[in-house]
């Protein structure tokens, strides 16, 4: 386990680089993290499965100037850990996906926060590199730049490390305490989850031409995967 | 003065991809973008450290826009420094310019990349994932980074012939076209993920009736939660009103 | 239609308008009162580059303002009214536009200005602006998208 977390915590941090500091790749999008850390901790079907409905959830709120949107990375390394944790041989139970997939926002929102941290203890970086370069160290602002960007991993780190712990915690001690009767009715829940993602692709996409679009196009594939279902 | 070296034309080029690597709320991506146009401006002003400072200070300012239309500033930038350096230019071009342009640029890039072509890789990325994750994660990567990095290449070869070359660029470009084509692609696969599971939870029992009443009823969630998040509700609050019934629930 | 926003932005037309009041506020038309940007043909060709399709956006200086917005009125658009600083709001005021709410995003740091949100920082003319908007019955909020928690400052007598 100890190796698993190491693992985690070194991945997820370069993940989390890649949100905000670095290149913007997509490395930090929730399918990639989930599944990702489904392998680490030995399932990795169990994390895509979570990545899938968590990918869309934040969609439509978007990195626009000092707003920072929820951190949908951070979501994505407790979904991903705690869904391989809970999965048996036979996949991961309806109940935990949906109980996974509703305590998600908690590192959402927590990572965010981090986030915000972050941000603020480098305005202190920043000006501290204007300051050198005031003295005529030119080299201060590739210091500056490295100091955040260390600033920025060490903190991916160290949030992958708690929110992976958190995903192996809920799995191992929390969802056990719930018995099979309870579990199927908690997962009433579910069918409004990846409509919340659909919902945050449309609020990004809607314009006067898309409307009717997505809901024609939503019809036809709900038809065909109906009648296929009974056709076989 | 000697156009500028392939060598710190490069250097440039990569450090752009650092540019919010010390984003901070004071000056957001300013010590970014000081540390991209670096390589340029130690060689324009290699023999002439009180210039070279002050050119880095100017570029310690507020600057802030979408991080891969950075690019476009960016290559501007060095071409405008390139200017003042040889005495062709006026400092201050460099200032309006940068400050004209990323609120603009940002305002382009915020609906294109993050508005339309991350929505439309995402869910490209999901629906395929259904298949193999492993083919997902390749889509997601291959539809935005294919895009992504073809303008960011574009972007800063169009900014290094200069401000003119860098607008008439944006205007060739024409990303608010491409914006709504993706808005579009995003909006079918959005529709087809929605149907996929609204499908899949309908249930083997029942009739046609019975499917439709579930098709309206995923419909009309879909149209609940877009309006509250068009009021400013956050994924994260509908989240927790959902886990608190799920709780209300369990304790039944 | 009177006015859906009228809101201070050291950036003006940004990914935070574009993107997420124009939706929220369902606004059909941005009016940016600038005189710089007025008397810059070059940047207001990029800065139309940025509106979205659909969107109608007008651009002039703060003398042609009130009659600008009160021809949008006229013509049933909603429009977001944008100008750059905290004194323009003001003469704007002064000349007839009517807020009752005025919505600050953006103020950029500057040297002896106070933090008031992480991307609104006042300095002395901006406060004695906001002291004049309150004792003339607007509101000012701070909040830079829709999604964020509001900083008010309510007029005095509300």
């Amino acid at each position: 386990m100890v190796w698993q977390f190491l693992l985690a915590a070194v991945l997820g941090g370069l993940c989390y680089l890649d949100r905000t500091a670095a290149c913007q790749l997509m490395l930090h999008r929730p399918l990639v993290v989930a599944t990702l850390m489904g392998a680490i901790f030995g399932n990795l079907a169990a994390g895509a499965q979570v990545g899938v409905v968590l990918e869309l959830f934040y969609l439509a709120r978007l990195p626009v100037g000092a707003s920072i949107p929820p951190d949908d990375t951070g979501a994505a390394v407790f979904g991903g850990s705690a869904a391989a944790v809970a999965s048996s041989s036979i996949g991961l139970d309806v109940a935990s996906f949906t109980g996974l997939l509703l305590l998600s926002f908690v590192a959402a929102e927590a990572g965010k926060v981090a986030d915000r941290f972050v941000r603020k203890v480098n305005v202190r970086i920043a000006r501290l590199t204007a300051e050198s370069v005031d003295r005529g160290d030119l080299q201060a602002v590739e210091h500056g730049l490295l100091a955040g960007l260390t600033l920025f991993v060490v903190t991916g780190a160290v949030l992958s490390l708690v929110f992976a712990g958190a995903g192996v915690a809920v799995s191992k001690q929390l969802l056990p305490l719930f018995g099979p009767d309870s579990r199927m009715d908690f997962a009433v829940l579910l069918p409004a989850l990846p409509l919340l993602g659909a919902a945050s692709v449309y609020s990004c996409s809607r314009t006067e031409r898309t409307a009717a679009v997505f809901f024609l196009t939503m019809a036809a594939v709900f038809g065909a995967t109906v009648f296929f279902r009974w056709a076989g | 003065m000697p156009a500028i070296t392939t060598r710190s034309r490069r250097a440039v080029w990569r450090r752009q991809f650092l540019l919010q690597g010390c984003w901070n709320y004071e000056g957001m991506q300013n010590v970014g973008f000081a540390y991209a146009i670096l390589p340029a401006l130690r060689e324009f002003y290699a023999n002439r450290p009180e210039e070279a400072l002050k050119a880095v200070k100017r570029h310690l300012e507020f600057f802030n826009t979408q991080p891969a239309m950075g690019s476009v500033i960016l290559g501007a930038s060095v071409r405008l420094e390139e200017r003042v350096a040889a005495g062709e230019a006026d400092v201050r071009a460099i200032g309006t310019f940068k400050v004209g342009l990323m609120g603009s640029l940002g305002a382009i890039g915020d609906s294109f990349f993050w508005g339309a072509l991350r929505p439309m890789a995402s869910v490209a990325g999901v629906l395929l994932a259904m298949l193999h994750p492993l083919l997902g994660i390749g889509a997601l990567l291959f539809f935005y980074n294919t895009a992504h990095l073809t303008l960011r290449r574009r972007g800063f070869a169009a900014g290094m012939e200069g401000p003119e070359g860098a607008v008439d660029w944006l205007k060739r470009e024409a990303l608010n076209i491409r914006t709504d084509d993706r808005k579009m692609l995003a909006a079918i696969l959005g529709g087809a993920y929605a149907g996929l599971f609204a499908g899949r939870f309908a249930g083997h029992e029942g009739g046609p009736l019975h499917a439709l009443a579930w098709l309206l009823l995923a419909a009309a969630a879909v149209n609940l939660f877009t309006v509250l998040f068009r009021k400013a509700v956050s994924p994260s609050e509908i989240l927790s009103f959902l886990l608190f019934i799920g709780v209300l629930i369990l304790w039944r | 239609m009177p006015l859906v926003l009228a809101r201070i932005d050291c950036r003006l037309i940004h990914g935070q308008v574009v993107e997420t009041w124009v939706p929220h506020t369902k606004a059909d038309t941005l009016v940016v009162a600038n005189d710089d940007l007025a008397a810059n043909p070059f940047l207001r060709s990029v800065m139309e580059l940025a509106v979205p399709k659909g969107i109608r956006v007008r651009f002039c200086s703060l003398d042609e303002a009130v009659s600008v917005i009160a021809d949008a009125d006229r013509n049933g658009e909603r429009s977001i009214l944008l100008v750059s600083s905290a004194k323009d709001a003001v003469t704007l005021r002064k000349a007839g536009a009517r807020f009752d709410r005025l919505n600050i995003g953006n103020l950029h740091f500057a040297a002896g200005k106070v933090e008031i949100s992480p991307s609104v920082f006042f300095g002395p003319e901006d406060f004695d602006a906001l002291r004049w908007f309150r004792s003339h019955g607007v509101s000012v909020l701070v909040q830079g998208t829709p999604f964020e928690a509001v900083k008010s400052y309510d007029a005095e007598g509300e």
